[in-house]
């Protein structure tokens, strides 16, 4: 067995397509060599700024003869279907077979393909493989038209260690002859030198400085820093988004630790930061008392003569050019107090048919003090906030970093005396922005905050910019989760209906069509994602044309837990009787009922039961209901087997009809039990619910 | 820095570089006489980039940013500088050696300095103009931008051209190891580039912030795009592109006056990219 090397030389790749291209490479690249009939071993591959690479192992050096059999038509097909088929194989009716398939008796073209030399079928693989990548973003270079996420420079491939012999076509007579020659690191080892297989490969590289793992490389930068950061009893700041990145700028990284001045320190840590991320990708640190260290650390690309110092140096310079712009910048923002910077959000757009920020501001403060009302938060305290929120949109920090605005606003509020509940007010009412991000917790916090998402949401559906499957460009998903997440996870008892229909009102617009179906969607993925089974929430759903995401939950939970138990399959089953046996109309028809019809004792006891029931629910909780519910059992059961509901006295009849009525409406009340499946058999070993032959023949009885 | 040794002066930068793009068959080329946002503006970059036939020049071209003036009392920022422009059509092979060589000639050797290519995708909205390429770092600082041309005028480039921008500012401030722009030797009798600047960067910032009219301003751009429409149905490409880099150049001053709204800025980088756009097509199809 031999070992297969491709190697893709190119100029510097971005850091965030190479993980993805290595992968993309190595699984097309398996799938055409598999759709060749040419079996695999052991599969490696790398990644640098400038090179993939994949190696599989196990190829045999000669593939052997074999026969592949092409499914075709079914048998009675009409004459055009196969003589389709035909075309399309080349061949003749009198070559194919017939064969019995799940779907009827089909042709089959058998077809041999002779004994060959693997290195034969190896060249139009690689090909083609390479011809199969795709990129979000592509190029053209010099005067040739193959595209490439930057220009490819020379295409490696050796078999069995020897240079496989090939050519590619990048297009206007320019051909990359394939070769068995690498080359090192693009300043260290320019030179080249020959592959014979995937471990000489990695250790020839290592001696050239190239770490072809972009795994190792992680590791080296990520213990690296840590030891140089320990060394100054400093703590890291991990970021994996920002090693993954680093990791893709360097193909041998040489961890280094820079300073910058302490004055620098008066700018917000967060401004420091994310310049130094940003622009720089430079790690940060912590020191012992969790303040943000002037030092940092960053990742070289090469060895220098004189041990990175020449780097360092130049590397602080850079960096206190931008934090003198920062500071620069920040002494010019804190000077003004946000609230005189309400009125610039009028020269700011939110969208060009939804207003300014400044309409924006305003719509936000008229909801929050509604919300803030119902949830008993200090009304003028969550106005005054959410009158300030947006103000540091205008400041020069969030224009340069807009992913600093909350933060930049949060830190001039501390700065110019507003409470520090104010100040993380500003802060938070962006969160969450994502499923890893914390929800705000604090009462004006979590009240702005979902004020801000009801606008905005509420805004676009209004002009018809509602998400699609793969279209999202205001980010609605996230909006709406966040909508959703903020209720759950401080238990908030509200309605979001009654938000958006607020909302809708200062938008001078009606309900927005369609925004219910899209909340509910995100409630419901909101729910599964928190443990609530797929046929508790529909049960909860069906039944309550409410927002009140809490409420739901509350319920869905109930009923999950209930269902668990014995009693749980107890009350499907009394509920799936009942159901059954009402007439069709029973929800729109009256159905007059009256202590006076009671023919009989069942009649008097199930009666009874209710009356207690009804007087007992409004004060009861869900789990409580649900028990309630599965008690009633007996007395229904008593109830089925021992009166005719189809009387022939039709007042009885309605009576009695009136009655299950009664009993359904209560079902109701905690969820639409009927779309609740049975659980597993072990919970209810007598009478599974979708059993309901006993059901109807009830009605049959006397 | 050792490196630097033989490199003084702000204008034994520009003087290095012209000499390795003159020795490596590049035309060199004067800026051109207009006020201009970027060395690509140049004739010599946007119509050269069209076509098939092969083209090298190198130049100084200096670059009005109004927005960035800051009447000469920030150490970095300038309403003017200077970039030296290279295009190179077709884009050599070796295009990433002949740079590296490049810096090396102006004292830039990667056995000191950490020398990176860090994705950086060009567009120009004015233009109609795009590229894929790099920011090129030098110790954590960019030097320059490195450019395969795949778009100008909103027309495809093929052969792609090379287009490789150094800030001249910048780069003599990090190679001569000087903090403040107006400090840099502008030659070796002891001239300072503020000596030269200065005084410009202060008037202009107010002119640009305080000055201007932004009245006339706006008649100005619609007179230029007037021009520029009747220069095109004479199948004058030259001169009409000459009317759309003079308004390109009066929406960047109304910009710094802050008189243009958001909305209509995108209005008005859209009527400069429809002239650039039938300027390159104009002159294509005259010349393909």
């Amino acid at each position: 067995m031999s070992e297969l090397l491709v190697e893709l030389l190119s100029e510097e790749l971005p850091a965030n397509v190479q993980a993805a291209a290595e992968e993309q490479f190595a699984s097309i690249l398996c799938k055409e060599l598999s759709d060749a009939g040419v079996p695999m071993g052991e599969l490696h591959r790398g990644s640098t700024p400038r090179r993939l690479v994949v190696a599989i192992e196990g190829i045999p050096t000669v593939l052997p003869a074999r026969n592949i059999e092409r499914l075709g038509p079914k048998t009675n097909s009409n004459e055009k279907i196969i003589s389709a088929f035909l075309k399309a194989t080349g061949s003749q009716k009198t070559n194919l077979s017939t064969k019995n398939t799940s779907k009827g008796e089909c042709y089959v073209l058998n077809k041999v393909v002779q004994e060959r030399e693997t290195k034969q079928v190896l060249a139009v693989v690689i090909d083609k493989s390479i011809r199969e990548m795709s990129w979000k973003k592509s190029m053209r270079w010099g005067s040739t038209t193959f595209r490439w996420a930057r220009p490819l420079k020379s295409i490696s491939v050796v078999f069995d260690g020897k240079a496989v012999e090939g050519a590619f076509d990048l297009g206007n007579g320019t051909n990359l002859e394939y070769t068995n020659q690498s080359v090192g690191h693009r300043f260290l080892n320019p030179e080249s030198f020959c592959i014979t297989d995937f471990a000489q490969y990695k250790n020839e590289l290592a001696l050239r400085h190239v770490v072809i793992d972009r795994n190792e490389r992680k590791s080296i930068i990520y213990n690296d820093a840590q030891r140089i950061a320990e060394a100054q009893g400093l703590h890291l700041n991990e970021d994996n988004d920002l090693l993954e990145e680093v990791a893709g700028l360097t193909e041998w990284p040489i961890v280094l630790l820079g300073q910058f001045e302490e004055r620098f320190l008066n700018v917000p840590p967060e401004v420091i930061t994310t310049s130094m991320k940003a622009n720089q990708k430079y790690f940060s640190l912590k020191k012992e008392n969790g303040g943000l260290s002037s030092n940092f650390i960053f990742a070289a690309g090469t060895v220098t003569e004189d041990g990175g110092k020449t780097v360092v140096v130049g590397n602080e310079k850079v960096i206190s050019a931008r934090l003198s712009d920062a500071l620069f910048f920040w002494s010019k923002d804190v000077s003004v107090p946000l609230i005189d910077r309400v009125q610039n959000l009028q020269t700011l757009k939110f969208h060009n048919k939804l207003g300014s920020m400044y309409d924006k501001t305003q719509r936000v403060a008229a909801l929050s003090k509604a919300i803030a009302r119902k949830l008993g938060a200090d009304v003028s305290l969550v106005q005054h906030a959410a009158n300030l929120s947006k103000a540091d949109l205008t400041t020069s920090l969030v224009y340069e970093f807009p992913e600093l605005q909350g933060i930049v606003g949060y830190r001039c509020a501390l700065q110019q005396g507003e409470t520090p509940i104010v100040a993380e007010a500003i802060r938070s009412h962006y969160a969450p922005l994502g499923p890893s991000d914390a929800c705000p917790k604090e009462k004006t916090a979590a009240t702005i905050a979902l004020a801000d998402k009801i606008d905005t949401l509420t805004g676009f559906f209004s002009i018809g910019e509602i998400p699609s499957s793969s279209r999202d460009p205001f980010s609605l998903r996230r909006t709406a989760l966040g909508m959703v997440r903020i209720l759950l996870e401080n238990n908030i008892d509200y309605d979001l209906s009654e938000g958006i229909a607020l909302s809708s009102e200062l938008y001078s617009a009606k309900f927005p069509e369609g925004i219910d179906d899209f909340m509910r969607d995100r409630i419901r993925s909101t729910f599964l994602e928190r443990g609530l089974p797929e046929d508790v929430i529909s049960s909860v759903l069906n039944n309550d044309k409410t927002n009140n995401v809490s409420r739901l939950f509350e319920r869905g939970t109930a009923i999950r837990e209930f269902m668990k138990t014995p009693e749980g399959a107890k009350l499907l089953a009394v509920a799936t009787r009942v159901r059954k046996i009402l007439p069709k109309d029973w929800a729109t028809k009256e159905y007059a009922t009256s202590s006076k019809l009671l023919a009989s004792d069942y009649d008097v006891r199930m009666c009874g039961m209710l009356a207690k029931m009804t007087l007992q629910f409004p004060v009861l909780d869900y789990g409580a209901k649900l028990q309630r519910l599965s008690e009633t059992e007996t007395t229904v059961t008593e109830f089925f087997e021992n009166v005719r509901i189809n009387d022939d006295n039709v007042s009885i009849r309605e009576n009695r009809i009136g009655m299950l009525i009664w009993l359904q409406r209560f079902f109701d009340d905690v969820g639409d039990l009927k779309a609740i499946k049975a659980r597993a058999p072990s919970c209810d070993p007598t009478r599974p619910a979708s059993h309901s032959s006993s059901n109807t023949s009830s009605l049959d009885k006397n | 820095m050792q490196d630097s040794k033989k490199l003084r002066c702000y204008q034994d930068i520009i003087l290095g570089l012209q000499k390795y793009w003159g020795s490596k068959g590049c035309a060199l080329l004067q800026p051109y006489d207009m006020q201009m946002g970027a060395g690509t503006y140049h004739p010599a970059t946007v119509f050269r980039v069209l076509g098939g036939k092969p083209w090298k020049a190198a130049y100084v071209q200096q670059a009005r940013r109004p927005t960035d003036g800051r009447y000469g009392e920030n150490p970095n920022r300038l309403q003017m500088h200077h970039q030296f422009q290279v295009v190179i059509k077709p884009s050599p092979a070796n295009s990433q050696e002949l740079y590296l060589d490049s810096i090396k000639e102006i004292g830039i050797t990667p056995a000191l300095h950490d020398i990176r290519f860090v994705e950086d995708d060009w567009e120009s909205p004015t233009l109609g103009a795009s590229g894929l390429g790099w920011e090129v770092w030098c110790d954590g600082m960019e030097i320059s931008q490195f450019t395969y041309f795949q778009q100008m005028g909103g027309l495809e480039c093929s052969p792609v051209t090379l287009e490789l921008t150094y800030g001249l500012e910048r780069l003599a401030m990090y190679v001569l190891d000087v903090n403040n722009v107006y400090d840099l030797p502008y030659n070796n009798s002891g001239l300072t580039y503020g000596d030269v600047y200065l005084e410009n960067e202060k008037q202009m910032s107010a002119y640009n912030f305080e000055h201007s009219n932004p009245q006339k301003l706006f008649l100005h751009f619609n007179d230029f795009e007037e021009t520029c429409e009747e220069l095109l149905k004479k199948r004058l490409p030259i001169p009409a592109y000459e009317q759309c880099v003079l308004a390109a150049n009066t929406f960047n001053s109304l910009d710094a006056r802050g008189v243009i709204s958001p909305q209509e800025r995108q209005a008005y980088i859209g009527r400069v990219r429809n002239l650039a756009k039938a300027c390159c097509e104009t002159l294509l199809k005259a010349n393909p």
